[in-house]
């Protein structure tokens, strides 16, 4: 079958890393497999903190040879968000004493400092289940995927998004993979009809008219 | 008075708590509740929900929602500083102006002290239960 009909390693191994981390996903995070334009904050509040993860790099050299190896490199994003919190209800009863107030007060837990442990909380569960040892082979043939890494991880500014408080951040996985490349020429070449005359001219000019004496040269492929 | 001092508490007054004013309680990191100005009427101010911002990514201009609210100092017993914690509660629909919604003055973005003029503008978050 041709090269362009199958997947390539690149693509069989963005598919395992979204199965893997979906796996652990549960009730911690959302896992995003593609590159989103947009999105409303309330998407990465509280767990549904959310990890965009794509295929985003590789080199690939001119397909010489059947099988070479090559780095491919998956972008994730990480979000969180969270809102500032505190004990509402006390602040909000008319009958709460001027200490229960100021205790409520005391206890703010601030959005920008939530959103930011909820946020290296996230990328600890990432790195933790992308380079744990026990998945190195990411659901593939053994020894397809090598030398996993995480690198380039940025923490960016926290944004206040109205009610909440926003913190974004990426970093670049990589590892080395064995790329079977197949091209796209046909694995099996179509051949033409062949016609069996049922004469056969001699180099004398007599015609044979016996067609199992008719013999054609054909190249195996 | 000068004009300075009149425009700190009847100019103030008129433009911040007249019929555009709307209810606002404080209660200060020591749990003191402010709901009066200094003649004993509800404390007012004025609550703003938008601003004219601009998208970072095309420069164009955008309608933020994020609440605003300006009082005027004279009116308060204690002014909020910068880094402290208060609650700030006003009405989130100016037509329904009873029902006042509780909001935070944190560290994240200090108050607007108009010391030139007298006012000070607040810039409330939101909070959920913890």
């Amino acid at each position: 079958m041709s090269g362009i009909d199958n997947q390539m390693v690149y693509e069989q191994l963005r598919d395992s890393i979204l199965v893997l981390l979906g796996a652990y996903a549960a009730n911690r995070f959302r896992v995003v497999g593609f590159q989103k334009k947009t999105s409303d904050v309330a998407e990465h509040e509280g767990l549904v903190r959310s990890v965009q993860i794509f295929f985003s790099e590789e080199d690939a050299d001119i397909f010489d040879i059947k099988e070479r190896e090559s780095e491919v490199v998956f972008q994730i994003e990480y979000t969180a968000a969270e809102p500032n919190q505190a004990d509402v209800a006390t602040l909000d009863d008319l009958n709460s004493t001027p200490a229960q107030y100021a205790s409520a007060l005391a206890g703010v837990q601030e959005g920008e400092d939530l959103a930011n442990k909820s946020f290296d909380e996230l990328r600890r569960m990432i790195i933790q289940i992308l380079l744990d040892p026990a998945n190195k082979d990411f659901g593939l043939d053994e020894y397809t995927v090598s030398s996993p890494r995480m690198r380039n991880f940025r923490k960016n500014g926290v944004l206040n998004r109205g009610s909440v408080f926003e913190v974004t951040g990426s970093e670049r996985f990589s590892a080395k993979v064995t790329e079977t490349f197949a091209g796209v020429t046909p694995t099996a070449a179509v051949q033409p009809a062949i016609s069996v005359a049922s004469e056969f001219v001699e180099e004398s000019g007599d015609i044979e008219d016996n067609p199992s004496k008719i013999s054609i040269d054909v190249d195996t492929i | 008075m000068n004009i300075r001092e009149h425009i700190a508490t009847a100019g103030l007054r008129t433009s911040l708590e007249g019929n555009f004013g709307l209810p606002v309680v404080l209660i200060d990191p020591e749990g003191a509740i402010i709901n009066t100005n200094e003649d004993g009427d509800t404390l007012k101010g004025q609550v703003l929900y938008d601003r004219i911002g601009e998208d970072p990514e095309t420069g164009d201009e955008i309608v933020v929602h994020e609440n605003q609210v300006t009082i005027r100092k004279t009116a308060l017993s204690r002014i909020p500083l910068a880094g402290e914690i208060w609650k700030i509660a006003f009405p989130l629909d100016p037509s329904a102006p009873d029902t006042l919604t509780t909001h935070l003055l944190t560290g994240t973005r200090a108050p607007i002290d108009g010391g030139s003029i007298g006012f000070i503008k607040i810039f409330p978050g939101e909070v959920s239960q913890i």
